[in-house]
């Protein structure tokens, strides 16, 4: 069982408690000691024997005395009694009252907290993003209209995250029919441009359509790759695996890499050796490999690229930093977003799958560019320990 | 089962009420073992009450009336009642006399005492012989004492002795075979 510091009300119902409960013992005290004394005059009262002693020589006489002594004798009897009785009522009411009091406390305490506890925890329930959570409009009045404000509130909140869950989706699956029809059509024109050449060739002057064959052909070779890459893309992004953690050494699986874009590119190369991180292979070579693609996008190719990999007390910091055209500083914020893509070509998937791929293996991405000047991406992995 | 049950919640809180709050001690009258012996034809039960009289009971002896001390003696066999009898025991100040007038229910003894310990020596006792049926065989039998209310003529007062006791009832029991041996 959990429990919470008490709060003021709890406070103010346990004082008034254990002052009541102060007072009625005092009280018992005084009481006590009030009747001990009474008992103890009671005992030293000793009348019958002093008045049997007594020479009575009529026996009228005789008949009052033992009147007298009778009736003292119940009336002692009856004090003793009386007192005894009550000496022990009170001590059995005190005992009962104390017994009562404390359960009352403890049902009022109960009452007093339930309801808090309740909104407490429904609220708790809201923050984790349930807002269908809903508390019975119990208790006292005040309690009632405060569950009743909750509970409107959290079926306002479930109303209006339903409607943006559903203009969400609207909006991604918008974007997405944008994107595919765009990405679509670019390799189609080409396509059409290429069939309609050979057609009117073929027309005109059959002769001539055998020069333009050959390049109309790659031309359509060409396009259908590209839109094979775009599918790929598109499927890559759409099933992110769960991420299959094994201990390597980062600076030899970028050295491989990047082998076969060394002839092509200048890369400068910095890398702390004998590191290992603990990381999903593939999507190792997926991230560097986008990352360095967009580098390569940006840059000319005497541009240089510069990747280094450092060690920062437990973490491993990969730097890919291109000497390019740079990003907008209102398109930096975005560049992580599926579809968003400032190339003539390109899905706008890949540093959406980076950023992806880099939280299915608890890394952070980082970009700083500036226009002109070219950007830098930077990786920060928790190194495995050995 | 429930009376049992509620006897003892009942007596936890007065014996807890008592010690925590009251400097009143009261008494806890308990019977000595009870001595159960089946003659030919007479079972004869004996015991005496212990702790009974101890506190507060001298003023009310000597008030002049008559304090009566009631034992309650029952038989059974399993969940069968066989015998279920009434005794009282009874005491009388004489205040001209100084004497204590005894009455003994069981055997139906009367007698007379200055002394106030052989008073309580006498009213504390029970003794009974009952009539059996040995096709009884083993029964159950238990004595319960307890007081009753008493009214005092002079003063027009009727006052519950139970307090004196804490509304405790002695009781004790014992088993014996009453099967002759064949």
């Amino acid at each position: 069982m959990k429990f919470s510091r008490p709060g003021i009300r709890t406070w103010i119902l346990l004082l008034y408690l254990v002052v009541s409960i102060g007072s009625l013992l005092l009280l018992n005290n005084v009481f006590q000691t009030n009747q001990q004394e009474i008992q103890e005059t009671m005992n030293k009262l000793e009348l019958s024997d002093d008045l049997r002693m007594v020479q009575l020589y009529s026996q009228a006489d005789s008949v009052k005395v033992r009147q007298i002594m009778k009736t003292y004798g119940e009336a002692k009897g009856v004090i003793k009694l009386s007192l005894s009785e009550s000496r022990f009522y009170v001590a059995l009411t005190l005992f009962i009252l104390i017994l009562a009091s404390s359960l009352i406390f403890i049902v009022v305490l109960t009452r007093i907290s339930k309801p808090l506890r309740e909104l407490k925890n429904a609220t708790d329930q809201i923050r984790l993003g349930n807002f269908s959570v809903h508390i019975p409009e119990t208790g006292i009045h005040e309690m009632k209209q405060l569950k009743n404000s909750f509970n409107v509130m959290s079926r306002e909140l479930e109303s209006v995250q339903k409607r943006l869950l559903v203009a969400e989706k609207e909006m991604i699956w918008k974007d997405l029919s944008r994107v595919l029809a765009h990405e679509i059509k670019n390799p189609l024109t080409p396509i059409q441009l290429a069939v309609q050449r050979l057609e009117e060739r073929l027309a005109t002057d059959p002769d001539a359509a055998m020069q333009i064959l050959g390049d109309s052909l790659d031309i359509i070779k060409q396009e259908i790759e590209n839109l094979r890459l775009l599918a790929q893309d598109f499927s890559n992004f759409a099933k992110i695996s769960k991420a299959q953690k094994e201990v390597f050494d980062p600076a030899l699986s970028i050295t491989e890499l990047c082998r076969s874009y060394t002839q092509d590119y200048q890369i400068e190369f910095d890398l702390l050796s004998d590191q290992k991180i603990s990381f999903d292979k593939t999507h190792f070579y997926q991230i560097i490999t986008n990352i360095l693609q967009n580098a390569m996008d940006a840059s000319d190719a005497k541009q240089p690229i510069r990747i280094s990999l450092s060690r920062d007390k437990n973490y491993l910091v990969i730097s890919i930093k291109d000497s390019g055209q740079g990003i907008d500083s209102e398109d930096l914020h975005r560049i992580f977003e599926p579809y968003f893509s400032r190339k003539s070509k390109g899905t706008g998937l890949g540093l959406a799958l980076v950023k992806k791929l880099c939280e299915a293996n608890s890394a952070i991405i980082r970009v700083k560019s500036k226009p002109g000047e070219g950007s830098e991406f930077t990786i920060i992995i928790e190194a495995a320990t050995n | 089962m429930l009376e049992a049950i509620t006897g003892k919640v009942f007596a936890t809180i007065v014996t807890l009420s008592v010690f925590l709050f009251s400097s009143y001690t009261g008494n806890d009258p308990a019977f000595r073992t009870l001595n159960c012996r089946a003659g030919e034809k007479y079972l004869v039960v004996r015991s005496s009450l212990i702790s009974a009289f101890d506190n507060d009971f001298p003023d009310v002896f000597k008030s002049g009336s008559t304090i009566p001390i009631n034992f309650q003696l029952s038989i059974r066999n399993k969940n069968r009642s066989l015998v279920s009898r009434s005794f009282q025991n009874s005491v009388k100040y004489d205040m001209a006399n100084a004497v204590y007038e005894i009455r003994t229910g069981g055997m139906n003894r009367r007698l007379q005492t200055p002394s106030y310990a052989a008073m309580l020596a006498e009213v504390s006792g029970f003794e009974c012989s009952l009539p059996y049926d040995p096709s009884w065989g083993e029964v159950s039998i238990t004595l319960t004492a307890s007081l009753p209310s008493v009214r005092f003529e002079q003063l027009q007062k009727k006052v519950d002795l139970m307090v004196l006791w804490k509304y405790q009832k002695p009781k004790v029991s014992a088993l014996l075979s009453l099967q002759k041996p064949s």
